[in-house]
């Protein structure tokens, strides 16, 4: 009993010892090394040209009352649940879904890449492209009916910034504001007051409500701002609300004070997210009623619920992909097209033999693309050899990109450079070395980077090791210059789609081509260029310019792009004539989701009748 | 008496504090961190890593911290705020944070507390309608199928072992204890759902109506069922040969009482043994049944939290764990003492 007290005792005073333990403020830590698209300008090569801003859409006339009763409701199925429904902290594309029903940035983006009026109906960069002037529309109302003006949206992107607003993921997409940097780098950490009004006063973010501006500074001149300003880091988060609750606000439908076509009825977590239509959405009031999102993590339980009609959309995987193929009704329901995600086989370009581009070059040859969407992927994507994928402004799907598959081509590299044996036959596999491909070790990667493994094998005729690393220390080595593995698999998903987005921001020294110790410095500058270059045309010859010297470089290897799969229910009228090459999560979802429809004169009987 | 149960229940705090460092110590041992996601997901920039961890407190030291006490030495603090500085580590943080009743922020969810993730209601919903009361729901009822299944079907298959009734039992044991619950669960739901349409192949409403907890509550109970079901009938047939059950027939005793009095209440030893975690077990969830059936129970959180490497998140479901294993068994004991007033008698 003695023991056992003396135990008891030891302990509660360790935790209150504990639990009186004020945290030490850490120190500051030094501001790291400038954001990808930071590099100070030479000069802008073109005159900058105010852009003509577009014409302030009018909003369409009432929509006329269905004819048929009942509601209208899109019933989406899910997989993933989102973590975090915060405009200022969120990057998955499951939670900017979420978001983008509820919420227009500055600008907007089409299904076809377009950018165009959002809250502000016009825009205006300066002439010498150091600061863009957004103009915030008349009369735009939450959906609660408060009104809208330009210090909103001065809020969202001061917040993305806030060093007291924590955990945020995609601060950095900002970084070439004025004074961005400084504050972003605070972040956690506890800051005077009067410290913290000078980061703020030196940040490029200023409006005014009486002309209903928004003007934002650059650090230097930058050409795509606009882009940046659709971004869901500039949804207006209601500042009432976050106020109230810095953290947790977004837990709660009624922290939404939504500006987009639907406003959030009820969070179920984990479960389902209910949207209603939002009356005073300056487009119009949506048509469809009310869109449900439920989350199933089962692909094939997805699947299956949408043939016994429970739901009216569900994506399409390789688990499923055959048996809609082998159906008639559901293959005229079936809908595949490009999506905007590349792959590519990754080297760590500082590790032998991959430190030699030659190297490279030879594994981009000997890579069967074919055979990789063919046997791997289930017949999903299609083989390619660049980085931009179909879609994007600037992708050049037609024009060669890295090497090409071929086996023969890929073994005579070898050989010309210097790995072949004696005889000059074949590749010396002493002279290459170890090759080690390391991977997530999920069931479905094992079958792929066997694929992987076996094509080089087949190829080289030199063995390789695989290296299977559970997903979350996959991504651990990956990050790492230093234990980022000699050979892996890696993508990148669009955050909007511009060039920039696809070349600024990986491939700059000191952004994520840091990991595979890739850095070319004529490309910094050609891509430092392009991103300072006002004349959207102009740049985007840049961009290719500078898309042509990465991929001859071989940094990684290409493989191919992704592809969106969705089954649509024909009662559901819109989505289908609205693809995107960047519907992450459901068809459609970044076509004009306000025009969508259902006809109810179609729908079966376990439609909703309420 | 009482000063051997006050004393047992106290083991609890050593037990859980030591299951919270071992907890702890595997967690960091383990590669990778709660930044690193799927690598399939969109890549985040390579600077926020270093600031969530800065934001989150994962740059302290894990246990100690001699670097922050020795600044606060230098700075001539009071011994009080030097030992403060020393203790200012990630574990002790923890048991500050617990110490308060709170398990800390979560590294997945960011922004929400780990306790509001466990036990908060949705928004508008009563209180009780959180993911702790639904996993732990679901718990219950499978327990309550369980035992009204298996422990009948045992009993039954003793009392006339040999018969068509004992096969029965044995069939039904071996069966559904060896058919994995995740593939029970797929065959039902394509039976009832896909097939015959008298449930939804997703539901969703579970607060609203009963019907959606039955698939899942049967399919959790059934394996529990069927080792209990077997396991009862072995503790019923070795008390069946004891002597004092020849003697209390010999001396003339209704075979209802020899049964109810003198089998059964002998034989619910080591029944309740395995009751007791296996109750534990049931209502801290199943990640496959709550994945399943759509469930929004603790079981799915957990498998999560651990791939995502939420280490509050983690802590905070290893200890609940742990704390209804410890009070299971503390129950246990306290049962047997019913049961048996022999080991009421028994030194701890």
């Amino acid at each position: 009993m003695k023991k056992a007290t003396f135990i008891v005792g030891l302990l509660l005073v360790i935790a209150v010892l504990a639990a009186c333990a004020v945290p030490v403020t850490p120190e500051p830590t030094k501001p790291p090394a400038p954001a990808a698209t930071s590099v100070p300008a030479p000069a802008a090569t073109t005159a900058p040209q105010p852009t003509k801003a577009p014409e302030a859409t009018k909003p369409p006339a009432p929509t006329a009352a269905p004819v048929a009763t009942g509601p209208k409701v899109l019933r989406l199925a899910r997989g993933t649940y989102p973590d975090i429904i915060d405009p200022q902290k969120s990057s998955f594309g499951i939670e900017i879904e979420v978001l983008k029903l509820c919420y227009e940035g500055i600008t907007a983006i089409d299904a076809k890449g377009n950018i165009g009026p959002g809250a502000a109906d016009k825009w205006t960069p300066s002439a010498d492209g150091k600061s863009m002037v957004f103009h915030i529309r008349e009369g735009l109302k939450r959906a609660d009916g408060t009104a809208m003006n330009a210090s909103d949206y001065e809020y969202a992107l001061k917040r993305v910034v806030d060093p007291r607003v924590t955990g945020k993921q995609y601060a950095d997409i900002v970084h070439d504001v004025k004074g961005a940097g400084a504050l972003i780098e605070k972040e956690g950490a506890k800051l005077a007051a009067a410290d913290l009004d000078k980061l703020f006063a030196g940040y490029g973010v200023k409006a005014d409500d009486a002309k209903r501006e928004l003007t934002v500074s650059f650090e230097y001149p930058v050409g795509f701002w606009h882009y940046i300003a659709y971004t869901w880091v500039t949804y207006p988060t209601d500042k009432k609300a976050s106020e109230a609750s810095q953290d947790a606000w977004w837990t709660k439908p009624e922290g939404h004070k939504c500006n987009g076509p639907y406003t959030i009825k009820t969070i179920e977590e984990g479960k389902r997210i209910v949207y209603e239509a939002n009356p005073n959405y300056w487009r119009g009031k949506a048509k469809i009623d009310r869109i449900e999102a439920t989350y199933i993590q089962d692909e094939v339980q997805r699947f299956t619920a949408y043939t016994k009609g429970e739901f009216d959309e569900v994506d399409v995987t390789s688990a499923t992909l055959a048996q809609v193929e082998a159906d008639a009704k559901l293959k005229a329901e079936f809908y595949r097209y490009p999506a905007a995600i590349t792959t590519m086989i990754a080297f760590n370009n500082v590790i032998k033999p991959f430190n030699d581009k030659n190297v490279r070059m030879a594994f981009s040859q000997a890579f069967d693309r074919e055979g990789w969407i063919r046997d791997v992927s289930k017949g999903i994507g299609k083989p390619y050899t660049r980085w931009i994928p179909p879609g994007v402004p600037g992708a050049q799907p037609t024009v060669a990109g890295a090497p090409a598959t071929d086996a023969a081509k890929a073994v005579e590299t070898l050989i010309k450079n210097g790995y072949g044996t004696a005889d000059g036959k074949k590749v010396d596999c002493a002279k290459l070395g170890d090759l080690k491909i390391t991977y997530a070790g999920t069931a479905a990667n094992h079958a792929r980077f066997q694929f992987v493994a076996g094509n080089f094998v087949r190829v080289f005729n030199c063995p390789i090791t695989l290296e299977p690393v559970e997903s979350t220390v996959m991504t651990a080595l990956t990050k790492d210059p230093k234990t980022n593995p000699q050979i892996s698999r890696q993508g990148w998903i669009q955050d909007y789609p511009h060039p920039q987005n696809w070349l600024s921001v990986y491939w700059k020294c000191d952004a994520f081509a840091k990991r595979y110790s890739y850095c070319n410095k004529d490309l910094d500058t050609l891509m430092g260029k392009a991103d300072q270059t006002l004349d959207f045309a102009a740049a985007v010859i840049l961009y290719q310019d500078a898309e042509a010297m990465l991929l001859g470089d071989v940094p990684g290897a290409p493989t191919n792009y992704t592809e969106n799969l969705y089954l649509l229910k024909p009662y559901v009228i819109g989505p289908k004539d609205n693809q995107s090459s960047s519907d992450a999560e459901w068809i459609g979802e970044w076509g004009p989701v306000h025009t969508y429809d259902v006809d109810l004169s179609k729908v079966p009987d376990s439609y909703p009748k309420k | 008496m009482t000063e051997y149960y006050i004393r047992r229940a106290l083991f609890i705090i050593p037990t859980l504090f030591l299951v919270s460092l071992v907890t702890f110590i595997i967690m960091h041992a383990t590669p990778g961190g709660p930044w690193d996601t799927d690598p399939g997901s969109r890549t985040s920039d390579p600077r926020v890593a270093e600031r969530l961890n800065k934001a989150y407190g994962l740059d302290k030291p894990l246990y100690f911290n001699p670097e922050s006490a020795q600044r606060a030495i230098a700075e001539g603090k009071e011994p009080l705020a030097i030992a403060q500085a020393f203790m200012d580590s990630q574990f002790n943080q923890f048991l500050a944070n617990l110490a308060q009743g709170k398990f800390g922020p979560s590294f997945r969810y960011r922004g929400r507390e780990v306790e509001d993730i466990i036990f908060e209601a949705q928004s508008g919903k009563p209180f009780w309608q959180n993911r702790f009361v639904a996993t732990a729901a679901l718990g219950v009822v499978a327990l309550v199928i369980a035992v009204a299944i298996g422990f009948p079907l045992g009993v039954i298959a003793a009392l006339k072992q040999n018969t068509w009734w004992d096969t029965f039992s044995l069939f039904f044991a071996t069966v559904f204890y060896g058919i994995p619950n995740f593939v029970l669960a797929i065959f039902l739901i394509l039976i009832f759902g896909a097939g015959l349409g008298w449930i939804k192949i997703v539901e969703i409403d579970y607060w609203d109506n009963l019907r959606p907890w039955i698939l899942p509550s049967f399919v959790l109970a059934i394996p529990t069922a069927a080792f209990l079901a077997r396991l009862t009938r072995s503790s019923v047939l070795e008390v069946m040969r004891m002597d004092y059950v020849r003697t209390a027939r010999a001396k003339g005793l209704a075979e209802r009482v020899v049964v109810i009095k003198h089998i059964l209440k002998n034989s619910m030893i080591p029944v309740v043994t395995f009751l007791g975690p296996a109750l534990a077990g049931l209502i801290t969830g199943s990640f496959i049944i709550e994945t399943q059936f759509g469930v929004t129970g603790i079981g799915r959180l957990f498998v999560e939290s651990i791939s995502r490497r939420d280490y509050s998140l983690i802590m905070a479901l290893t200890l609940i764990y742990a704390f209804f294993i410890a009070f299971a068994n503390f129950a246990v004991d306290v049962i047997y003492g019913f049961l048996d007033p022999r080991i009421r008698m028994g030194r701890g």
